[in-house]
């Protein structure tokens, strides 16, 4: 069924091609359920039909308590994770279908901070971010100049050179930020990236996260502090038990 | 492609030294059978040395009957040298063997009273002749065994070298097809273990290799570190084996010369040491390449 604007149009102007607007990414009926082996397959349903849609340049807040299936929402974009049913479209196409070399593609695309940071634990802070810029080939010179910059940005040029096991939750935390910034992505997914900081830092985080969305970079959020949520005023998804309860521009966080 | 590869390599490297204990068994392990195809190698030398050492001293003498005249001897002679295998022929008279014989045993009382009693010249007039190659010996036998010579030659003295010379060449052989073989196994041991080690690095390592997924790493940039890996513990145990080898065949130079006069095992060392490195280089690689490429196929699922 085309939009009721649209057939006005085509009464006026005659047959005119319909174009469906496109997203950057566009869940389409996706629905995930986990089988817990170990309970003798229990079903776990965490995500249960749900659809939207992120344009490109947008600045989304997921938003829902703990269990609603946030992560599983992102996994699903990422492709860690395979949908029970449903698709995800990325620019138009369907990333399930994609060849192995889109699928790395559409990881360089996409900047995620895991929830639980996922940092290569063999590697110092400088390697973690080199390791993305070397995976998208940026030359050494570019390497050597982007990454003091960026861990100037969030605060660690004193921890450079440690391990990830000899970094504080909230440093580990703002390293995997680094490593999600560092390449300018298309779309940054961050799945809780404030969790782990103090309040000085969770401000500062959210500023760059702003200013990046403002120069371009389409931001998708998941966060369950109502704090943040009612202070950027942007687009709030709230999940509750796999599905969409609410979808709101300048939402706010409730639950 | 150039960058890439140089990076595929420094953090192939990168990961092995974090990974060093099981680096250094690893290389150790496949430092092995290097070091038994090196020593094959070597011994080749040391046997073709002993052969030719016996083959110079190889002779056949014809010792003739007392009637024999030595124009007749000469002539016999002349024959033989027109034999294109015969390197030397060298007329022994009658007179000059009792010489020889007085010479050799002057000191022997024993053997000078017997000889005193004999009376005359009891020793035989003889040629002794050298052949090109210890495979001509027979030839040459054959042909002192003609009719026309029947009368003349009292005895044909075939030295017992050859099958001295036979023993040790089957033994070189014996030796070196032994060591091949255990060198294949030790080889296949190698591979094992070197697998096993890399297989254990994949598997301690499937959360990093996830994570290097997700931010995109191509399959063969996240492969190509394992190789290397691989590659690494090769050509590392190829140029300790390579350094191994060269120091004892300096060190036991010395020693093996006084043993084997004229055998200088450095000097056939360092004529042979390109092929020595090649060698070891291919035996470390391959040993490197066939581990690694087994095991990242097996347990690097996409
Ligand atoms: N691998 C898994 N196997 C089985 N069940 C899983 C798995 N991962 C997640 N779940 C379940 O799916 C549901 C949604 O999980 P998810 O991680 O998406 O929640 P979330 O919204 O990110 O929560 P949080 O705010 O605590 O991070 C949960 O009930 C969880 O127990
Ligand atoms: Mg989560």
């Amino acid at each position: 069924m085309l939009p009721k604007s649209f057939q006005a149009c085509q009464r006026k102007f005659g047959p005119v091609r319909y174009i469906k607007k496109a997203s950057m990414i566009r869940f389409n009926n996706i629905t995930k359920v986990y089988q817990v082996k170990a309970a003798g397959h229990k079903r776990v349903v965490a995500l249960d039909g749900i659809s939207f849609g992120v344009e490109k340049g947008e600045f989304v807040s997921v938003v829902g308590r703990s269990g609603a299936g946030k992560t599983t929402l992102f996994k699903l974009l990422l492709m860690e994770e395979k949908p029970t049913g449903g698709s995800v479209l990325y620019k138009n196409e369907n990333i399930y279908k994609f060849k192995p070399k889109n699928i790395n593609n559409l990881r360089r695309n996409v900047g995620a901070v895991f929830q639980d940071y996922k940092l290569l634990p063999n590697m110092t802070v400088t390697e973690n971010i080199a390791y993305v810029m070397k995976v998208i080939g940026s030359s050494d010179a570019e390497i050597r100049r982007d990454i003091p910059k960026i861990l100037e940005i969030v605060e660690l040029e004193d921890r450079a050179q440690n391990f990830p096991a000899e970094l504080s939750g909230g440093e580990a935390q703002r390293a995997a930020i680094a490593r999600a910034l560092i390449h300018r992505p298309e779309v940054v997914l961050a799945d809780e990236p404030t969790g782990n900081l103090d309040p000085y830092h969770t401000l500062d985080i959210l500023k760059l996260f702003l200013k990046i969305n403002e120069m371009g970079t389409t931001v998708i959020l998941a966060s369950h502090n109502r704090e943040i949520i009612n202070k950027l005023k942007k687009r709030v998804v709230t999940l509750d038990q796999g599905k969409i309860v609410r979808d709101e521009a300048k939402g706010r966080f409730s639950l | 492609m150039l960058t890439s590869l140089k990076r595929t390599i420094g953090l192939g490297w990168q990961n092995m030294v974090r990974d060093g204990g099981i680096a250094v068994a690893n290389i150790f392990i496949m430092m092995i059978p290097i070091l038994l195809v090196s020593s094959i190698f070597l011994l080749k030398d040391i046997s073709r040395y002993m052969i030719d050492a016996l083959q110079a001293k190889a002779d056949i003498s014809v010792y003739f009957n007392e009637n024999t005249t030595e124009d007749d001897i000469l002539k016999v002679k002349q024959d033989i040298t027109s034999i294109p295998q015969v390197n030397e022929v060298k007329y022994i008279s009658k007179d000059q063997a009792l010489l020889d014989f007085t010479e050799r045993h002057k000191d022997s009382a024993t053997l000078m009273e017997s000889l005193s009693q004999v009376n005359g010249n009891p020793f035989l007039a003889s040629l002794n002749i050298k052949a090109m190659g210890m495979s001509d010996y027979d030839q040459v036998a054959s042909f002192l065994g003609q009719e026309q010579y029947k009368a003349m030659v009292n005895k044909v003295n075939y030295s017992e070298k050859k099958s001295v010379i036979e023993k040790i060449f089957f033994l070189t052989a014996g030796v070196s097809k032994t060591g091949l073989i255990l060198a294949a196994i030790l080889g296949f041991v190698s591979v094992l273990v070197t697998f096993n080690t890399i297989r254990m690095a994949i598997l301690n390592r499937r959360e990093e290799i996830a994570i290097q997924r997700l931010v995109g790493a191509s399959h063969w940039f996240i492969r190509g570190q394992f190789f290397v890996e691989g590659l690494i513990f090769g050509l590392l145990a190829a140029i300790f084996c390579f350094l191994i080898s060269s120091g004892i065949s300096w060190y036991a130079n010395s020693s093996l010369e006084a043993l084997m006069p004229g055998l200088n095992l450095w000097n056939n060392y360092m004529a042979g040491i390109g092929t020595m490195f090649l060698l070891q280089f291919a035996t470390g690689t391959i040993l490197g390449t066939i581990s690694s490429m087994i095991a990242t196929t097996r347990y690097l699922k996409v």
